[in-house]
C-alpha cells in the first residue's frame, strides 16, 4: 500500500466535483496541465484519520469514450496512474445520466465510491434515494453527500479508505448487449486474451468493446502493437456494424449505449428511486431562464449584468488602488534617500519599483473583475450568455462554444488570451477553432486594462467606465469582423453542430469564489513577478545604456554649475542684506526652474541617446502617422514581450532622469502634461493597444495549439498590420477635425 | 449526431423542445433532467415520434 492514498474526483460536468474538490483541499491545491495537452489538472492534498490523501480533479465528462480531449485525459488517468479509488461525483437529482459514467467505471473494473451528490437538490424535487440499495446492486460504496456544505464528506472518506484497503478485490462488471453484439465480443475475446492485445492496461472485454465503438485512440494503440490481429478484430466488427446497419439501421455505439442505459433503468427500478412528483415540474432554475433568457429581457438583463460587472470592479477597487500606489511611492521615496545615486539605485527605483509598481499596482482592479466573472461561471449564468450569443458567432462563422474562449481572453475585460487560447480545444470544427484562436487575442485581457485605464483616466477621466465598456464592445466587434474575414478568407469551410449544457442555477459558494479569484489573480501576480520583472529591468538597461556620450554630459554639467553659482551668488546677497526682496524671489525661482530644465534635458538627451531610445526614433518615420513619438514607440516595443510592459516602460521612461525628488507626479498626470499627448493620440495609442500583436506568451501558445509557428506569425502580422490602419486613421481623422486639442 | 458523443441515451429518450434563444437560434431541449442547446437545423436531425400533450 502506497503512504500517501491517491484518490481521482471523476463525474459529469455541473454534479459538483470541484465544489467537492475545493471544499476538501482548500488553499493546499496546485493547478498546472496534463503532459501535452492543455487540459487544466487540479491535484490538493489532505488528510484523513492520520492518512494523507492526494486528490486529483480529473475533468468533468460523460463518458470514457474518445471524442473528446477530457475523456481522454480522465481515461488515461485511471488506466495509467491506477489511483487507490476513483470517487465518483452523481448529481442524485439527475440519477440516471449520471449512473452512466458510472457504469463505464465498473467495466473498466476501476475501484470505486459513489458519492451521490445534491441529495439536498433532489429531496427539494421530491426525489428519494435508498443509497443502500443503489450500493449492494452495483457492488460499490455509494454515500449521499451536499459538496456544498460539507454533509456526509467524513461518512464518504470512510467509504474510500475501506476501499482502498480492498481495491485487489475488484472486478469489471459484464453487462449484455444483446445476441449480435454479445457474440461478436465472445469472437473477440479469445483473440484478444491469446495475443494479450493492451490486456496490461485494459480489462479484454473493454477492450472488445472499444473495437466495436471504434475507439480511435484504442484502435490507434492496438495498430501499433499487432496491425494483423487489430485488422482481423475489425473486420470482425465491421461484419456486425453491416447487420446492424441493415436490420435495425443503428451502429454498435448505440446499441451499447442502449443497453447500458437499459442495465442502470434496471437498477434503478428496483426500489432504489422514488419519486413524489409525477410529471413535469418548473423548477427554480427553469423559472429563473424564463426571465434572464427571455427573446427581449434576456440580452437587456445580459447587457446589464456586463455593465454591471464593470461598475462594480473599477467603483470598489479604487481604494485598494490607491493604497497600492502610494506604498510604491513610499518604496521609491525610502530607496532614494537610503541609497546614494548611481546605476544600482536608478535600476531599483526606475525598473524594479517602477515596472512591478506599474502592474501589481492593477492588482485589486483584476481581483475584483476575476472575482465578478467567478460569480457569473459558479452561478450558471455565463453559460446563458453563450446560449443567447451562439446565433451572432454563427453568423460571423464560429462556434456557440467560442464566446468561452473569447470570454476568458477578456470578452469580460480582465482574462488572459493565454488561457483564452488554451481554451479553444474545447472547439471541434479545426477552422472554428483556427479562427477563435487567432481573433481571442483582440480582446481586451487583463494585460492592456491597466493601459487602458490609465489612458482612459488621464484623458477621457469624466465617463471612465462608459469608455471601458465602448473599449470592451469594440473588441468584441473588431474580434468578430476578423473572424468572419479570416472564415471567408484563408480559413473557409462549414459550421459545426452547436450542442452545450445549461446547467441548474446555483448560488456560488464564498470558498468557490475565493479560491477561483486567488487562483486567477495569482496567476497574474506569478507572470508579473517573474517575467515582467525581467523585462522591466532589460528594458531598464535598454534605457539606461549606453549613457550620454562623456562630451554632452561634461556640458550639461557646465551649465548646472554655472547656475548653481549664480544660485549660491544670489543667496549671499539676500543672506548679508538679510531680506529677499521681490525681485530676488523671481530670480531664485528662475535659476531652479532654469536647473530643472537642464536636468529634463539631460534625461531626454540620455533617453534618446540610448539603445530603446535608437529603437524608437527609428521607428518615429513610420509611427508620427499614428501620432506615435520615440517614447510611446519604445513602451509599444516592450508591449510584444507582455502587454503589462507598457504601463511600466512609460513608467520608466518618464521617470528616468527625474532629479526632484518632491515631485511625486503620476504617470497619468505626466502624460497629460505632456504636449504631445492629447484626446486623440490617446484614442490612437488605444486602439493600438488593443488589437496589434499579442503577448510571446499568446504567441507561443498560438504556434503550439495550431501546430505551427506559421499561424503565429500570422497572427503578429495581421494584427499589428490591422492595429496600425486603424491608429492611423484615428490621428490622421482626428487631427483633420481639430480634435488634437 | 453530435449528441451521441454526449451518451443522452439513443431509443426512447423522451426530449421535450422548451424554447429558443432570444435570437430564436439555437433550441433549447431537455432529455433525462438535462438542458441542452443545440442549432434548430441540428435538432431537425433527431429522428423523434410526437407525443400527445396531456390537457
Amino acid at each position: 500500500m502506497r503512504s500517501t492514498l491517491s484518490i481521482a474526483l471523476a463525474g459529469n460536468p455541473n454534479a459538483g466535483k470541484t465544489t467537492l474538490f475545493n471544499r476538501l483541499t482548500g488553499a493546499r491545491q496546485h493547478v498546472g496541465n496534463y503532459p501535452g495537452v492543455t487540459v487544466e489538472k487540479k491535484e490538493g492534498f489532505l488528510t484523513h484519520n492520520g492518512r494523507e490523501i492526494k486528490v486529483t480533479d480529473l475533468p468533468g465528462t460523460y463518458s470514457l469514450t474518445a471524442y473528446s480531449v477530457e475523456e481522454l485525459v480522465a481515461r488515461d488517468f485511471i488506466v495509467n496512474q491506477r489511483p487507490d479509488v476513483v470517487v465518483d461525483i452523481v448529481d442524485a437529482s439527475n440519477l440516471e445520466r449520471n449512473l452512466y459514467l458510472s457504469c463505464q467505471f465498473l467495466e473498466l473494473g476501476a475501484p470505486m465510491v459513489i458519492a451521490l451528490n445534491m441529495v439536498d437538490v433532489a429531496e427539494n424535487r421530491g426525489i428519494e434515494i435508498d443509497a443502500d440499495r443503489l450500493a449492494r446492486l452495483l457492488g460499490v460504496p455509494v454515500v449521499p453527500i451536499v459538496a456544498r456544505s460539507g454533509k456526509g464528506i467524513d461518512k464518504l472518506f470512510d467509504a474510500i479508505l475501506e476501499t482502498a484497503a480492498i481495491n485487489n478485490a475488484v472486478h469489471p462488471i459484464l453487462l449484455r448487449y444483446g445476441s449480435d453484439l454479445d457474440q461478436t465480443i465472445t469472437a473477440l475475446l479469445p483473440l484478444i486474451e491469446k495475443n494479450k492485445l493492451l490486456t496490461d492496461d485494459y480489462p479484454a472485454r473493454w477492450i472488445a468493446l472499444k473495437f466495436l465503438e471504434h475507439d480511435e485512440q484504442i484502435l490507434e494503440k492496438a495498430k501499433q502493437l499487432n496491425p494483423e490481429l487489430t485488422e482481423e478484430l475489425l473486420q470482425n466488427c465491421e461484419t456486425v456494424t453491416t447487420h446492424l446497419q441493415q436490420t435495425m439501421e443503428v451502429y454498435p455505439e448505440a446499441v451499447i449505449a442502449d443497453h447500458r442505459y437499459g442495465y442502470i433503468k434496471s437498477v434503478l427500478h428496483q426500489g432504489v428511486i422514488r419519486e413524489k412528483f409525477v410529471g413535469d415540474r418548473l423548477y427554480t432554475s427553469d423559472k429563473i431562464d424564463k426571465i434572464v433568457t427571455h427573446r427581449i429581457l434576456g440580452p437587456l438583463i445580459m447587457a446589464a449584468i456586463l455593465f454591471g460587472l464593470y461598475t462594480f470592479t473599477f467603483n470598489y477597487s479604487t481604494t485598494l488602488v490607491d493604497l497600492l500606489a502610494s506604498l510604491f511611492t513610499l518604496a521609491s521615496n525610502s530607496i532614494d534617500s537610503l541609497l546614494p545615486d548611481g546605476p544600482l539605485k536608478s535600476m531599483i527605483i526606475s525598473g524594479v519599483i517602477d515596472g512591478m509598481g506599474g502592474v501589481l499596482g492593477f492588482v485589486p482592479i483584476i481581483m475584483f473583475m476575476f472575482f465578478g466573472i467567478a460569480v457569473l461561471e459558479d452561478s450558471g449564468y455565463l453559460a446563458r450568455v453563450a446560449f443567447m450569443m451562439d446565433r451572432i458567432f454563427h453568423f460571423f462563422g464560429l462556434h456557440g462554444s467560442s464566446v468561452m474562449p473569447f470570454i476568458v481572453s477578456g470578452g469580460i475585460a480582465g482574462g488572459c488570451a493565454v488561457p483564452g487560447v488554451m481554451a479553444t480545444r474545447t472547439l471541434r470544427s479545426p477552422k472554428e477553432r483556427m479562427a477563435t484562436l487567432l481573433t481571442v487575442p483582440f480582446m481586451n485581457c487583463g494585460a492592456k486594462l491597466p493601459v487602458l485605464t490609465l489612458l482612459i483616466g488621464a484623458f477621457f477621466s469624466a465617463h471612465q467606465a462608459r469608455y471601458m465598456f465602448l473599449a470592451t464592445l469594440a473588441a468584441w466587434l473588431v474580434a468578430l469582423i476578423a473572424a468572419k474575414f479570416l472564415r471567408m478568407t484563408v480559413l473557409r469551410g462549414e459550421s459545426t453542430p452547436f450542442v452545450m449544457e445549461l446547467p441548474p442555477y446555483r448560488f456560488p459558494t464564498l470558498r468557490g469564489l475565493v479560491i477561483h479569484t486567488w487562483e486567477r489573480t495569482w496567476q497574474y501576480i506569478k507572470k508579473a513577478g517573474t517575467v515582467i520583472l525581467g523585462i522591466s529591468i532589460l528594458l531598464w538597461a535598454m534605457m539606461t545604456y549606453p549613457g550620454l556620450p562623456q562630451d554632452k554630459a561634461d556640458t550639461f554639467k557646465r551649465q548646472r554649475q554655472e547656475i548653481r553659482i549664480q544660485l549660491q551668488g544670489e543667496q549671499k546677497i539676500n543672506t548679508v542684506e538679510d531680506k529677499t526682496t521681490d525681485i530676488g524671489q523671481v530670480l531664485h525661482g528662475n535659476l531652479e526652474a532654469a536647473l530643472v530644465e537642464i536636468s529634463q534635458q539631460e534625461a531626454q538627451a540620455h533617453l534618446r541617446n540610448s539603445f530603446a531610445g535608437r529603437i524608437g526614433i527609428a521607428l518615429e518615420s513610420i509611427s508620427r502617422f499614428a501620432g506615435f513619438d520615440w517614447r510611446t514607440n519604445i513602451a509599444l516595443v516592450g508591449g510584444f514581450a507582455a502587454k503589462e510592459v507598457i504601463i511600466s516602460t512609460l513608467g520608466t521612461a518618464y521617470s528616468l532622469g527625474d532629479v526632484d525628488p518632491d515631485n511625486t507626479s503620476t504617470l497619468k498626470d505626466r502624460l497629460t502634461a505632456d504636449p504631445r499627448w492629447n484626446p486623440v493620440v490617446a484614442l490612437s495609442f488605444l486602439a493600438f493597444i488593443m488589437f496589434y500583436a499579442p503577448c510571446f506568451v499568446t504567441i507561443v501558445c498560438i504556434a503550439r495549439e495550431a501546430g505551427s509557428w506559421k499561424w503565429a506569425f500570422f497572427s503578429m502580422a495581421f494584427n499589428t498590420g490591422f492595429a496600425f490602419i486603424l491608429a492611423v486613421c484615428i490621428y490622421q481623422i482626428g487631427i483633420f477635425l481639430g480634435l488634437g486639442g | 449526431m453530435t449528441l451521441r458523443a454526449m451518451k443522452k441515451g439513443t431509443t426512447g429518450t423522451i426530449i421535450q423542445v422548451e424554447s429558443r434563444a432570444p435570437l430564436y437560434d439555437p433550441v433549447r431541449l431537455r432529455l433525462q433532467g438535462q438542458i441542452l442547446t443545440l442549432h434548430g437545423s441540428e435538432a431537425g436531425h433527431i429522428e423523434m415520434i410526437y407525443m400527445q400533450e396531456e390537457a
